[in-house]
């Protein structure tokens, strides 16, 4: 496999687990990691947070990866992927302006 | 092939006719990128005569229906609706389903990728009732779904919570409402008598005019799913009948004891999935992706096409791939291989897009 591949496979995939591990621990979510699809929708149908879930879901991302999550912004809870997305753009930000990603 | 109820009065509508597991249902209305849009921007209004609908009393099937879905049926409240999967004894995807609990009845409603028989071959122990040809079906929705509902039996449907149901009224003809839908919009699935079918429909794009409602058929609403990351029991789970790979877990319940096909889906989750459905889109302005086709990574083959279709809300074709599990990540870039030679492809995350109604506060309308 391509070396860049290999990187972005990685950068992403520890941020999925990192992301996963809080879900299951935060909400007691009765699912090991493997069995949470990257793209399954945490809101309504999926996973079916409410807004007390959704809160904890934020707070658990801005807590593990030192973001901050502007409130109300539901629309990045769509899915893991896209909360994922968010984390990594937010790193990617950070390096370049000469800080460290957690 | 069974008659739907309201098929005769949508063809003098405009409907196209296609035939989904011989049912008659919906095609499109002549024009599908219209009636996408209508359901994304506004609302649409389709009648599900594919749909297999079964009635039970909450006190006779519960358990019993417990014992065949996927979901944790016994624990579902009253005006509440369950989301979940029907296997066969392989373990292999039959139905994506909804089950109400509506007071004293519970109500079956199933999208199926096999045959009618095959459906009730698996609820054969179940006290229910197939009633799919006594009732209609018809599903609503968009960002302003809720207005001709609203108009028509009362403010009281605004509150409805995601996934309940409730009865109303409609000038006399009962309804089995239930707050459900597969778009990522707002959606409401209602449930009448078959008789009374064009007389509901008709009544709702009258009062859904002023919304911008336009009636929708299967070919959009599989799009709909698409690009919403909803199953598509006739689309990608036609094709890839394993729900492991679909990443439908979270509509099976792993702690239950008892539930068709559950060893063999434990036996297969125990030895890890090797292949999972993952999203891509072209680049844009390519088309001409088939399901069958191979995605290849860094010259590799990484997989197959297993849905694809236009989406407007990447304003691009996209696609659902399962993918060797070591690759089936999102941001990586692909080439598929088309009857048209090669295309460029990207796996992104689902959906990927922010659905209308997600900005919609039913509680300030």
């Amino acid at each position: 496999m391509d070396p860049r591949t290999t990187s972005i496979i990685a950068e992403r995939a520890g941020v999925v687990a990192r992301i996963k591990r809080n879900l299951i621990t935060r909400l007691s979510l009765p699912y090991t990691e493997d069995d949470l699809h990257e793209d399954v929708s945490l809101l309504g149908s999926g996973l079916g947070l409410d807004s007390l879930d959704a809160l904890e879901v934020v707070l658990g991302v801005e807590q593990e990866f030192g973001v901050k999550i502007e409130e109300g912004n539901i629309a990045l809870l769509r899915s893991i992927n896209t909360l994922v997305d968010y984390v990594l753009e937010k790193n990617a930000a950070a390096t370049a302006a000469g800080g460290g990603a957690r | 092939m069974r008659a739907s109820p309201a098929a005769s009065w949508l063809v003098n509508a405009g409907a196209v006719m296609t035939e989904r597991d011989g049912a008659p249902a919906v095609a499109h209305y002549g024009d599908v990128a219209a009636e996408v849009r209508a359901v994304r921007q506004a609302a649409g209004l389709m009648d599900a005569g594919h749909v297999l609908v079964f009635k039970g009393t909450v006190d006779d099937a519960i358990y019993p229906l417990d014992e065949v879905f996927a979901g944790n049926v016994a624990n579902l409240r009253y005006g509440r609706v369950l989301h979940t999967l029907l296997a066969d004894e392989a373990g292999l995807v039959v139905a994506d389903a909804y089950i109400a609990c509506n007071d004293d009845e519970i109500l079956v409603l199933c999208e199926a990728c096999a045959p009618r028989q095959e459906v009730a071959r698996l609820l054969a122990g179940c006290p229910v009732v197939d009633v799919t040809d006594e009732v209609a079906v018809f599903c609503l929705d968009g960002p302003k779904s809720w207005g001709p509902l609203r108009d028509l039996v009362g403010r009281d449907i605004l509150g409805m919570p995601y996934l309940s149901v409730e009865n109303h009224d409609l000038d006399g003809t009962a309804l089995n409402l239930l707050r459900a839908g597969k778009t990522a919009e707002f959606g409401y699935w209602i449930v009448a008598p078959a008789a009374d079918a064009a007389k509901v429909h008709g009544r709702l794009m009258a009062a859904g005019a002023k919304y911008g409602i336009a009636p929708y058929g299967l070919d959009a609403l599989d799009l709909l799913k698409l690009d919403g990351r909803f199953f598509n029991v006739n689309r990608e789970g036609r094709v890839a009948r394993d729900p492991l790979p679909l990443g439908l877990q979270w509509m099976m319940d792993f702690q239950k004891e008892r539930w068709s096909g559950r060893d063999a889906i434990l036996a297969r989750r125990a030895a890890g999935v090797a292949r999972k459905v993952v999203g891509f889109a072209l680049a844009e302005g390519l088309q001409g992706v088939r399901v069958g086709d191979v995605l290849r990574l860094d010259g590799d083959p990484a997989g197959e096409v297993v849905a694809c279709g236009w989406s407007q809300g990447l304003g691009r074709d996209m696609g659902l791939a399962l993918l060797d599990r070591a690759v089936a990540w999102a941001g990586l870039d692909f080439t598929v291989d088309s009857a048209t030679g090669p295309l460029a492809a990207t796996s992104i995350s689902l959906p990927p897009f922010v659905p209308a109604s997600l900005e919609v506060k039913l509680d300030e309308v």
